[in-house]
């Protein structure tokens, strides 16, 4: 038996016209198929009716605003570790590539000469400049020296706090763009 | 015409979380039932749920303001479902892990509920053996009552495959329908000895 186009009507979805419906009842009381995809569409689509709307339990908007909370904290732990992490790496291959340049060019003798001789000159010029401060107090008022003193160690505090707070916000806020 | 949601989608496009928290609470049940009737299951829904707002947040950027902010979330809802489903065949449900009724039954009858429940199991196994992109087509044309075009444009399909994947799950539903629903749900209500 020709089932087409009566499977098409039941199964598009397509609004039939009276004479397809009239023609389409014709069919199916002699076509046990066609009836029998009739009758389980039926069945499915009254299933589907007498379904429910289904909602979450209560409190989801809370429980996804405390996910994002979680999910924008790893994502700012993982930038930052990212962040650091390069950095680490850069330093590394900096250094690596001096050290490497000095041993390539200079004998091993040569560098340890040269780091030691650096050294006792940079102790030399620690103590020239000792030498220059104690001639200074001599000329310089008291509390002049005391206010010098205090400004650098101020500085150098500054910066140091500067320094430490920046790591700080990096390690736990990540880094801000402008997204 | 500016309304509470507007002024919150526009806040959220600009990172506002508050005013996101907002919308999630206005979509929470389409998009909650959409990952329910694409999952079968009450806590992968939650997850799927929450899973689809997050990635909303993340992508406010690319929403475009003409589409229908729904639409726009019910398509993130139902990829995220069908990618879900294509790398995992889901058990079936258990009606323990059902979520309650949304209108629960005013004198609950012991009997109704137990009936909801197996029509509710019966429709979730019917579903569960359609293609995840046939299944996403009929819940959104049968739960969300869209047009085919509708459909297209949340799937990103075209108008014809949409046709032509409603038309087979139908045929599909219809005859597993046909093989065993209705005896299943005939031995649910005569069969259960409490009845």
């Amino acid at each position: 038996m020709e089932h087409q186009p009566f499977e098409n009507w039941i199964l598009s979805g397509d609004p039939l016209t009276p004479s397809q419906l009239t023609e389409l009842d014709n069919h199916l009381s002699i076509c046990p198929h066609c009836k029998s995809i009739q009758e389980g569409l039926s069945g499915v689509e009254d299933l589907i009716r007498s379904s429910t709307f289904e909602s979450p339990s209560p409190g989801f908007s809370r429980r996804f605003a405390v996910l994002a909370a979680q999910r924008e904290e790893e994502a700012r732990r993982l930038q930052s570790y990212f962040f650091l992490g390069w950095t680490l790496v850069i330093t590394v291959i900096v250094s690596i590539g001096y050290l490497g340049t000095l041993f390539l060019t200079q004998s091993p003798n040569e560098v340890i000469s040269g780091l030691m001789s650096s050294t006792i000159q940079a102790a030399f010029q620690l103590d020239n400049m000792l030498q220059m401060v104690k001639t200074w107090m001599h000329y310089i008022p008291l509390p002049i020296t005391l206010a010098i003193v205090a400004g650098s160690a101020s500085l150098v505090v500054l910066l140091t706090s500067g320094w430490i707070i920046s790591v700080w916000k990096v390690s736990t806020q990540g880094v801000k763009t402008n997204e | 015409m500016i309304t509470a949601e507007n002024t919150w989608l526009e806040q959220a496009l600009q990172g506002n979380m508050d005013a996101f928290t907002q919308l999630v609470e206005t979509y929470q049940r389409p998009v909650f039932n959409l990952c329910y009737r694409m999952l079968g299951d009450a806590q992968e829904a939650e997850d799927a749920a929450q899973e689809t707002f997050w990635r909303a947040y993340q992508n406010m950027k690319k929403y475009d303001t003409s589409r229908s902010f729904a639409t726009w979330l019910l398509s993130i809802a139902a990829h995220y479902c069908i990618d879900q489903q294509r790398k995992r065949k889901l058990p079936m449900v258990d009606i323990d892990i059902l979520p309650e009724e949304d209108a629960p039954d005013p004198s609950p009858n012991p009997e109704r509920v137990i009936s909801k429940q197996m029509e509710n199991k019966v429709l979730h196994r019917l579903l569960d053996k359609l293609q995840p992109q046939d299944r996403a087509a009929i819940v959104l044309r049968y739960w969300y009552e869209m047009t085919e075009e509708e459909i297209a444009s949340t799937l990103q399909l075209s108008t014809s495959a949409v046709k032509s994947r409603l038309f087979r799950a139908r045929r599909q539903l219809a005859e597993e329908y046909q093989s065993s629903a209705p005896a299943e749900l005939e031995r649910s209500l005569h069969g259960t000895p409490a009845l």
